[in-house]
């Protein structure tokens, strides 16, 4: 039997993956933003009509069959390719939108395929005031139309009846494929818009203009005050920030728990010490490294989420636009850019749906110099050590020299890459509100392909750090006269010009490109050796299991409420810099030599999830050119750091 | 006149394109967003840092860069 496979068309926006996600109960990634799907993403379905599992496909939303767009090609490309299987075409429409939306209708009618059309976003029209007929634009177009609420699961069987009857009912032979005219010409053009509005007059029973229409909101005229608009979306993003770290922080601390009852286990068995170190550290540790990403992940994708489908999204870029264009870039790069300062990682893939390729080249030379959340622990800990008093002035020095050097780099290296699209054009959709269950799903999704994607290159690496630890000693009980510590000792006259002496605070630089969350870690450690996980009985564990997660559950439910009631930014070191760690710190270099290896610490090499997700965004060449780059200027502007704060006396 | 010279709030009916560079495909996508001769259009107003414009077409946002607004010819009244 040939294949089935089911195309699901339509404009940007309109919710054809909602609706896909609804009929097969599978995961895509959903947004209120135009350009969510910008590949062909197919999977397959089994209904309950048929025995023989269908393929739907997820095209990128198109205008026209007549691309403009890399996107529009791919959705022509695929439409217009032959196929030996039985193809069915389903046209997602906007209800509210129809004469902006029906000209593509008209443009699929014509290629000559059985087709099913749905009128989806019906809420939102009768909110705009407008009501359609469905049977009377069916009868019009001599095609089965239905109506939906994707969202919210409404129509769903509608829908899916529709499809089971198409496929039962379809005499396949008489549809042969109908390639369109390839020059497109401006007399079919307007053959179709005037058909548009025959359709959309016949059809429409009402048009009101609501004053109380979504857009037309408050909400915007406030957003596009200039004083009240920029205020409002600092506070959007602190507020996604704030969201972030306040819930994650308890999963961290859970996953470390979770991390150390395994290697409790492991160091239970009766096992050679090397082979117990080797899965209790090395192998433990590194899924924990890449388990420990997570919880940050999860949340801040949460809150990405939540921007992308509620309509802000796109009101960031425009409000923004003006401010970023100095820079090559344009507003739709200032989410990506702050969420960078979270983590880089969400950061680099919001930037998937920047309309140009060479915008998008510069917001990933940008990012990685956004001082993200892993970055702050150590800047914490060295501040207060250093520059006692003075912490929070430290820190935000850091993060705008940071945003300073990202920016100039995207100017300096992007330069040649091409200018941006003066005539883009950003959709403002209608203010929406999602449904928490589905930011909730959308989140973890998305988390759950970074840990398989990069995961592998994160934990990997970690096991090549703990080989450089355990060579050839067998233990890590003194790490100085491990490969580690030679290779640290070996870098340090090259740190001297930064004022850095000190083996261990070079050494920690290393397991840095891991995941700078270990930076500190890794610096105790190697201070005062690897203390060998605590065998732990199989109960003990398990009761220490069911503590941490209620612990965790706890405090979750703490953060939420401490969230909700106040916003107090602290700036503490975590639990990581005890006083012991502190005090054998503080001797091992000056002020001035503090400064310049946090400045190095901000902007070299990003930490290998980072170095993947510019893999995936702008290919290997571009994360390699990274690599290098930020090693280079991140040197220089140590040294002049360093130079510069000790002729200024901070010794 | 052109959109840019419309006042905030006004609603003004489009009556064409200024030849810009690239025009067949810009005339394109703004004739299938809905930003097509005979249709209404409203200026909501300017971003806070004076660029880009905001307009409204039937019940539809959008954002749009000086450069191209100057290039939407509008006729306004009702």
């Amino acid at each position: 039997m040939t294949e089935t496979e089911i195309l699901f068309v339509g404009l940007p926006n309109v919710g054809k993956s909602s609706l896909i996600n609804n009929l097969t109960g599978s995961v895509l990634k959903v947004g209120n933003w135009t350009g969510t799907t910008v590949e062909r993403r197919s999977l397959m379905w089994n209904p309950s009509f048929t025995t023989a599992p269908l393929s739907v496909v997820d095209l990128p939303g198109s205008f026209s069959l007549h691309a403009t767009s890399p996107e529009e090609e791919v959705t022509r490309n695929v439409l217009l390719e032959p196929s030996d299987g039985r193809r069915l075409l389903v046209n997602v429409v906007d209800a509210g939108q129809l004469e902006r939306d029906l000209y593509l209708t008209l443009e699929l009618k014509e290629l000559n395929q059985p087709m099913v059309v749905v009128l989806n976003l019906m809420d939102e029209a009768e909110k705009f005031g407008i009501e359609v007929d469905a049977e009377k634009l069916s009868r019009s177009l001599n095609l089965p139309v239905v109506t939906s609420v994707a969202v919210i699961h409404h129509g769903s069987d509608e829908v899916q009846a529709a499809i089971e009857k198409a496929l039962e009912q379809t005499d396949w032979s008489e549809f042969k494929l109908k390639t369109p005219e390839t020059e497109p010409d401006f007399s079919a053009l307007e053959r179709r818009l005037e058909e548009v509005f025959r359709l959309t007059d016949c059809v429409r029973r009402s048009e009101l203009e609501t004053s109380t229409s979504v857009w037309h909101g408050r909400w915007d005229r406030a957003l596009l005050n200039p004083i009240l608009g920029p205020f409002l979306f600092l506070l959007a993003m602190l507020l996604v920030f704030r969201f972030t770290f306040l819930l994650s922080d308890p999963w961290i601390t859970f996953l470390g728990t979770v991390q150390e009852i395994l290697a409790g286990w492991v160091a239970a068995w009766p096992l050679p010490a090397i082979a117990t170190s080797f899965l209790g550290e090395g192998l433990i540790g590194g899924l924990g490294t890449v388990a420990a990403f997570a919880p940050v992940l999860f949340f801040l994708y949460f809150g990405m989420s939540f921007l992308e489908r509620s309509g802000f999204l796109p009101r960031i870029a425009v409000v923004a636009d003006r401010l970023l264009r100095s820079f090559g870039l344009s507003g739709r790069s200032l989410v990506p850019l702050l969420l960078g300062f979270g983590c880089n990682v969400p950061a680099l893939s919001a930037c998937r749906t920047l309309d140009s390729g060479s915008e998008k080249i510069r917001a990933a030379i940008a990012i990685p110099f956004m001082s993200c959340s892993a970055r702050l622990a150590v800047f914490t800990l060295f501040a207060a050590i250093f520059f006692p008093g003075r912490e929070a002035w430290v820190v935000l020095g850091l993060y705008v020299g940071g945003l300073a050097v990202g920016l100039l780099s995207a100017v300096l290296l992007g330069k040649n890459q091409g200018h941006d699209e003066v005539y883009s054009i950003v959709e403002l959709p209608p203010y929406r509100f999602p449904p928490a269950r589905l930011l909730a799903r959308q989140a973890w999704t998305r988390t759950c392909r970074f840990v398989q994607g990069a995961g592998r290159l994160v934990c990997l690496t970690v096991i090549v750090v703990w080989t450089l630890l355990h060579i050839p000693n067998g233990t890590s009980s003194d790490v100085m006269t491990s490969a580690y510590g030679r290779i640290a000792n070996g870098f340090v006259p090259v740190f001297r010009p930064m004022g850095v002496e000190d083996p261990h605070m070079v050494g920690a630089l290393i397991p840095g490109i891991v995941a700078k969350e270990v930076v500190i870690g890794s610096m105790a450690t190697s201070l005062s050796g690897a203390e060998p996980p605590e065998a732990l009985g199989f109960g003990e564990g398990l009761e220490k299991l069911g503590d941490g997660l209620l612990k965790a559950v706890r405090e979750t439910v703490a953060a939420t409420v401490a969230m909700v009631s106040g916003l107090n930014l602290d700036l503490s070191p975590n639990e990581e810099a005890t006083p012991e760690l502190m005090a054998a710190l503080a001797g091992r270099t000056t002020a001035a030599g503090a400064l310049g290896y946090m400045v190095f610490i901000l902007l070299y090499t990003p930490c290998v999830a980072t170095v993947a997700a510019l893999r995936d965004l702008v290919g290997w060449r571009w994360a390699g050119v990274m690599v290098f780059y930020q090693l280079a200027v991140a040197y220089v502007f140590g040294v002049l750091v360093f130079q510069g704060a000790r002729i200024l006396g901070f010794s | 006149m052109k959109l840019t010279q419309l006042p905030k709030g006004a609603l003004a009916i489009v009556t064409g394109l200024t030849a810009g560079p690239d025009q067949e495909s810009l005339a394109r996508r703004l004739l299938l967003m809905g930003i097509r001769p005979g249709a209404r259009i409203q200026m909501m107003g300017r971003a806070p840092f004076g660029d880009p414009y905001v307009v409204k077409v039937r019940n539809q946002g959008f954002g749009l860069r000086r450069e191209l607004t100057e290039l939407i010819e509008v006729k306004p009244g009702d």
